[in-house]
């Protein structure tokens, strides 16, 4: 009896792990298929918007049960093409999000959840379409979708500084890791040679705009955590790209002078 | 008596146990498998001995090839990915 438990509970957390590395690990799309979707789906909507604006212009003029109709119909087909659009950014994000959370080492689960949850209520709101039956039920759902859709490009925002803060942070422990070598370098050269003497100041000066570069990313860092919900993302994003920049040019300055001290010495 | 329960409850047990986990994993994890476009895999650290002019002049060509692959990443993080803005939408009938 115990041997039977014993082997039907290996059996049972073999299949359980078999299924869940199948269910977890396995990435049914990259993010660059799914941007690529992205793509195809953002032109079907937008040549969907001229027929939309024609429908619109006549029933403005005629107001006739036929026009009414017209424009529904151009309408649900806007609605429909702007929720596929909708569910392959929401997508695309979140794959975006999950090689990111991998590489660069920080949970962003609440996001990647929240990100879930969002894409569910797109495809409800996908089989909702169909079943809009006037203008006013159409724009209600317009409204919804619009707010929904808010959370999405904050998260869309969000992923991009995250992504962008993290690249920097990463590049910065590499540097400071440089840094050491090249320090422990130029401490275990005792000539006194003036080519020695020149490299370790050039490179005491180097290590202080390290420490610009660190505060650079810093800012950024601060500017996304400062946002709460609510605020300008795309503001936010901006601002946190612009600090990045400057941590860019800082650290390629200082890499190159790393480079020049390494030469001078061979 | 007592050890019959436990040997048929304690595999149930497990077996919850192991559901329960991977129903609370499957929500929290994000997909892997794919890597980022312009993130590279970066110098790693290594550690420095100490040693004679020779054995720093041996260390200088790793030195230069870390610094070429930082030099690298920055220059993929220089091209800004904008395929993260958000596509504009109409929400509005204008009726």
């Amino acid at each position: 009896m115990k041997r039977f438990c014993v082997f039907f509970s290996i059996l049972f957390f073999l299949f359980f792990s078999r299924t869940f590395n199948q269910t977890v690990f396995a990435a049914d799309k990259t993010s660059d298929e799914l941007y690529q979707e992205l793509l195809q789906n953002y032109r079907r909507y937008q040549g969907l918007i001229e027929p939309f604006n024609t429908q619109r212009s006549r029933h403005r003029t005629y107001q006739s049960v036929a026009t009414q109709a017209d424009f529904l119909n151009a309408a649900k087909a806007l609605a429909s093409a702007e929720v596929e659009a909708m569910i392959s950014y929401a997508s695309f994000v979140k794959t975006y999000l999950a090689q990111a959370t991998q590489i660069l080492d920080y949970n962003e689960n609440y996001s990647y959840v929240m990100l879930d949850d969002e894409l569910v209520y797109l495809s409800s709101a996908k089989t909702k379409v169909s079943s809009l039956s006037s203008l006013s039920d159409t724009q209600s759902f317009f409204n919804d979708l619009s707010t929904h859709y808010a959370k999405i490009s904050q998260f869309g925002y969000q992923v991009k500084s995250l992504v962008e803060i993290g690249s920097a942070k990463k590049t910065l422990e590499n540097v400071k890791v440089e840094t050491d070598k090249i320090e422990s370098l130029l401490g275990e050269i005792n000539e006194e040679e003036s080519k020695i003497y020149a490299a370790k100041e050039k490179f005491t000066s180097l290590k202080a705009e390290l420490s610009g570069a660190e505060s650079s990313v810093a800012q950024a860092e601060k500017s996304y955590k400062n946002t709460k919900e609510g605020s300008n993302f795309a503001s936010m994003s901006k601002k946190v790209r612009g600090f990045i920049d400057q941590s860019i040019n800082q650290f390629s300055s200082v890499i190159s002078g790393y480079k020049n001290i390494v030469s001078s010495l061979k | 008596m007592i050890k019959k329960i436990l040997m048929i409850f304690l595999p149930l047990v497990f077996i919850l146990g192991v559901l329960a986990l991977i129903l609370f994993f499957q929500k929290k994890l994000p997909e892997t498998s794919v890597s980022l476009p312009f993130v590279n895999d970066t110098p790693t650290p290594t550690t420095v001995a100490s040693g004679s002019a020779a054995a720093v002049s041996s260390r200088l060509p790793g030195l230069n090839d870390d610094l070429t692959a930082i030099e690298q990443d920055l220059e993929k993080m220089r091209k800004e990915d904008t395929r993260l803005i958000p596509p504009s939408f109409i929400f509005n009938l204008g009726i």
